[in-house]
């Protein structure tokens, strides 16, 4: 009578239960993300995305460091950033480059083409996602997939509710990092226990979450960035995936970790969020190779606009710089 | 699968808390989180390689239990398993991977080999003539709706009753029914058995919670 049941669960019925040494990196990420948070980069989709990105995407990237100069101003915290109309929505593109280089603790890195070269990554990884301005309705579309309705709501709330929880921020920083905790709260609890690692997650939390935030509040914000102990802002921009200059900042905890270091960019003359991106520094190994210069290894990049309706694309290209002004 | 605590024996092994036990004390002590997941990551870990392979399932894996841990406080304190929770999140992750699942069963469909099962054996000649005789199967799976896919296969492989896949996903039981009910017809007409035979859901209910 249940033939067609048996027949599907005979399907793939010799898959293997894992073992512990097969479910330790899975287990570790779970405990780092458990008792020792380190700021959620990137959103929960784009995270989902990256991991797919990884078995597909065979790229390593160059450092690209742009000519010395190019340091931060905040003469622009002047603009004046209106605010979107409630029936409007907040378009994000982020766009991901991985290789495919394995580094994690207790495995062999593996490549495809054995080398440490550095070139441009193909196929990027783009995922794109719209939220309702004032609700936090939210749509996503995945590489190769329809739009789709996204069924969980927005973390920390409508676009709307975070702007204005973050628009009245005060200028002094140690005010403002306290105001952060109270109107952005999460429930990741860095495991240090160090009020420096409180803030910092404080502050990229509402840099990578709020999409639309007043200029002047970006400026406040970047000040106070600066006053946390143990926090490291590059002098000299880099380019992102985009091809736009950022600040690469490091966090407190980033001069602990031996191997890689992940860095947020951040737009050099507005601070707005611009991604993330984690570099091998000059002198680690690639596939039994020393390197001779950095190389990122995984880079992640945003770009926010303004639209009319869920769907819509500004100008068709990665350039949604007409929603920030 | 964690029940209700059995009879108290004062000579045996303490019982372990009930996930949502732990669950609770996580808001306050986040790193009781940690225990869900030698209790219920090899499952989770299995039922993912079974429908995207092993190096999609590390993945999803780790990803089920951090979105749980992020979306903990949300968790129904009434129900003492994690189990149908945890199979939920799951189920959504791999539903981002939609290609890539039909993608294996539409190869597996049309040319007898499992690009999916690749991932934890060598292929053989015996091997890939007992896939190819899965073929249809793998056929008229891919053609189900992500919908109906997630229920048929939650039940089958990864024995959830109708009440828990109602709760994993947020459907009523009724629904589970309905698409359960389409998706196996779908599978008899492609085995060639009569789609059309009516089916006893009740009884199948019965033997679910029995």
């Amino acid at each position: 009578m249940d033939d067609d049941m048996t027949a599907v669960r005979r399907l793939r019925s010799d898959a293997p239960t894992p073992d512990r040494a097969r479910l330790a990196p899975s287990h570790q990420r779970v405990l780092d993300g458990i008792s020792a948070p380190r700021p959620q980069w990137w959103r929960g989709r784009a995270a989902a995305a990256l991991g797919a990105a990884a078995v597909t995407v065979a790229a390593v990237l160059t450092a690209q460091l742009l000519s010395p100069g190019g340091g931060s101003t905040a003469g622009s915290a002047d603009r004046v950033v209106s605010e979107p109309r409630d029936d409007q929505w907040i378009y994000r593109r982020t766009v991901i480059a991985q290789t495919n280089l394995t580094f994690a603790e207790g495995r062999d890195p593996t490549t495809e083409k054995g080398n440490g070269q550095v070139r441009t990554v193909s196929p990027l990884i783009v995922y794109e996602e719209w939220t309702n301005y004032s609700s936090g309705r939210q749509y996503h579309k995945e590489p190769g997939d329809k739009i789709r309705l996204s069924s969980d709501p927005a973390m920390f709330g409508s676009p709307k509710s975070l702007r204005s929880k973050v628009a009245g921020l005060p200028d002094d920083p140690v005010r403002l990092l306290k105001a952060l905790r109270e109107r952005i709260p999460s429930d990741e609890t860095p495991s240090s226990g160090k009020q420096a690692d409180f803030d910092y997650a404080g502050v990229l939390r509402a840099l990578r979450e709020v999409d639309h935030i007043p200029l002047k509040a970006h400026a406040s914000i970047f000040r106070a960035l600066q006053e946390i102990p143990g926090v490291a802002i590059s002098r000299v921009p880099v380019k992102d995936l985009m091809g736009r200059p950022a600040l690469v900042v490091y966090g407190p905890a980033m001069s602990e970790q031996t191997s890689q270091r992940e860095g947020v960019l951040l737009d050099p003359t507005t601070f707005e969020f611009r991604g993330v991106r984690t570099v091998l520094p000059a002198g680690g190994s690639i596939d039994g190779r020393v390197t001779s210069e950095d190389t990122v290894t995984r880079s992640l990049a945003v770009v926010t606009a303004v639209v009319d309706r869920h769907g819509q694309v500004p100008g068709g290209t990665a350039d949604g710089k007409e929603g920030s002004g | 699968m964690n029940g209700p605590p059995g009879p108290s024996d004062p000579l045996g092994p303490p019982e372990p808390p009930d996930d949502v036990l732990l669950i609770a004390e996580s808001l306050e002590r986040p790193e009781a989180f940690g225990q869900l997941f030698p209790r219920h990551a090899p499952e989770i870990h299995r039922y993912a390689t079974r429908r995207l392979g092993e190096a999609a399932a590390d993945d999803i894996t780790a990803d089920t239990f951090l979105t749980a841990f992020r979306s903990r406080r949300h968790y129904d304190l009434s129900r003492p398993s994690a189990r149908p929770w945890l199979y939920g999140i799951a189920a959504n992750l791999i539903g981002r991977h939609r290609r890539t699942e039909l993608r294996g069963l539409r190869a597996l469909a049309r040319t007898g080999c499992d690009p999916i099962s690749e991932s934890w054996t060598e292929r053989s000649d015996s091997r890939v003539a007992a896939q190819a005789a899965q073929g249809p199967l793998a056929g008229a799976l891919a053609g189900l709706s992500a919908g109906d896919r997630h229920v048929l296969l939650l039940i089958a492989w990864a024995d959830l009753t109708y009440q828990e896949v109602a709760e994993a996903l947020s459907i009523p039981v009724g629904t589970v029914r309905s698409r359960l009910n389409r998706a196996r017809r779908k599978v008899r007409a492609a085995l060639g058995e009569d789609p059309t035979r009516a089916y006893d859901y009740e009884l199948q209910e019965a033997a679910d919670c029995g």
